[in-house]
């Protein structure tokens, strides 16, 4: 019983990860700028790639017959997802910031920035 | 123009759909091939063979074994290759000295604290696949490049200053990659040096006990096979190309100053 919850939550994290893969990918393709882009990439990376691998170990766990072996690849894919979720964001944001400050990106369509009130970051 | 799209992108979708069918089905006939050749079934029978030791390098992992113990000497000149190209990029910047206070000073704060976090556990990682190299895939080369990585990423995030500050200066990391390299010559020839001076056959090269040398390198530490000679060319050979990696990386991204210094120094030679 508790083999089968765990599965089904993972597949039901594996179907929320599509669904992100899936807004990220148009996203990328039809956002205005950038910067807007890279968001969606890492909307991507984040909900596409770190919540399906949490529930690929959910399911790895939930996955009786593999034996001792679904430790590992649970193990295996909850710290990837651990430190996806660290960098993904950490390498968005030296992009997005060297783009910025750069200026080899354009910024319009923009409502507000905080950046250049602030002194230019 | 709009439909024509969307056909596009159906289409390429259903062909790797079906074509993953088609794979796993067995229709490009099988992933990996049943039978084994007779050269590859002789290295994996004789990789791990206590039974047979003299055919044997006694080493789980069969790669590994070829790579250090039965071809061994092409190994030890690919890794010489390595540093001649090394000890070229530090003839061409001779002169070179890293100089303190010019360039940035890395990347904004978010993303040094998320590399803080990932240097140990890319250290650890470069050491466990150099270390287990002869028990899982990888090896020295593949742990030392885990470790170059990690130097990369410092002088990248954190800026050159702090790893030239932390003592890695060019010099330093030469002097390391020649130990490393002094290490893999001693192991392949510590054998040798044993048998001259105990007065019996050894060869170059020399894991365990062969055809007419029963000398041998400790297989066990502890409750741990070594793998002979393996452990030792791994760690050595993963300093060695760590530091060598980390050296090429270093000179190459010299500054303007750094590079009038060196022409000078050049101009001097000439």
């Amino acid at each position: 019983m508790l083999d089968l919850a765990l599965v089904v939550a993972g597949l039901a994290l594996i179907a929320v990860g599509v669904f992100f893969d899936f807004v990220g990918a148009i996203g990328l393709l039809r956002l205005p700028n950038f910067f807007t882009r890279l968001h969606a990439a890492t909307a991507g990376a984040i909900g596409g790639a770190v919540v399906p691998m949490i529930g690929a170990s959910l399911v790895a766990l939930g996955a009786d017959y593999l034996g001792p072996a679904r430790f590992f690849l649970a193990g295996a894919a909850f710290a990837s997802s651990l430190l996806l979720m660290i960098l993904a964001q950490a390498g968005s944001h030296a992009i997005a910031r060297a783009a910025y400050l750069s200026r080899e990106a354009p910024r319009e369509p923009i409502l507000h920035d905080a950046l250049e009130e602030g002194g230019g970051g | 123009m709009r439909i024509r799209e969307v056909v596009i992108a159906v289409s390429v979708a259903l062909v790797v759909l079906l074509l993953a069918y088609v794979i796993e089905a067995g229709g490009l006939g099988p992933i990996a091939p049943r039978e084994l050749r007779e050269l590859a079934a002789s290295y994996l029978v004789n990789a791990y063979n206590p039974w047979n030791v003299t055919q044997s390098a006694l080493s789980l992992e069969a790669v590994t074994a070829i790579v250090w113990d039965y071809r061994g000497l092409d190994t030890f000149f690919e890794t010489s290759v390595l540093f001649a190209s090394i000890v070229g990029v530090s003839l061409v910047f001779r002169g070179y000295r890293e100089r303190l206070g010019i360039g940035g000073r890395g990347l904004s704060e978010i993303v040094k604290t998320s590399t803080r976090v990932l240097l140990p556990l890319i250290l650890i990682a470069g050491v466990s696949v150099a270390l287990h190299g002869h028990l899982t895939p990888g090896g020295g080369f593949q742990g030392g490049s885990f470790i170059a990585v990690l130097l990369v990423l410092m002088s990248i995030v954190f800026s050159l200053d702090f790893v030239v500050e932390r003592g890695l200066t060019s010099g330093r990391l030469l002097a390391l990659r020649s130990v490393g390299l002094i290490g893999v010559l001693a192991t392949s020839v510590a054998l040798l040096a044993a048998g001259l001076a105990l007065g019996v056959e050894a060869y170059i090269f020399q894991n365990v006990a062969r055809e007419g040398s029963e000398l041998s390198m400790p297989q066990w530490l502890l409750d741990r096979p070594t793998g002979g000679t393996l452990i030792f060319f791994n760690m050595f050979e993963a300093l060695a190309v760590a530091a060598g990696l980390a050296l090429a990386f270093l000179v190459l991204s010299l500054r303007e100053e750094e590079v009038r210094e060196a022409l000078g120094v050049g101009e001097w030679y000439e």
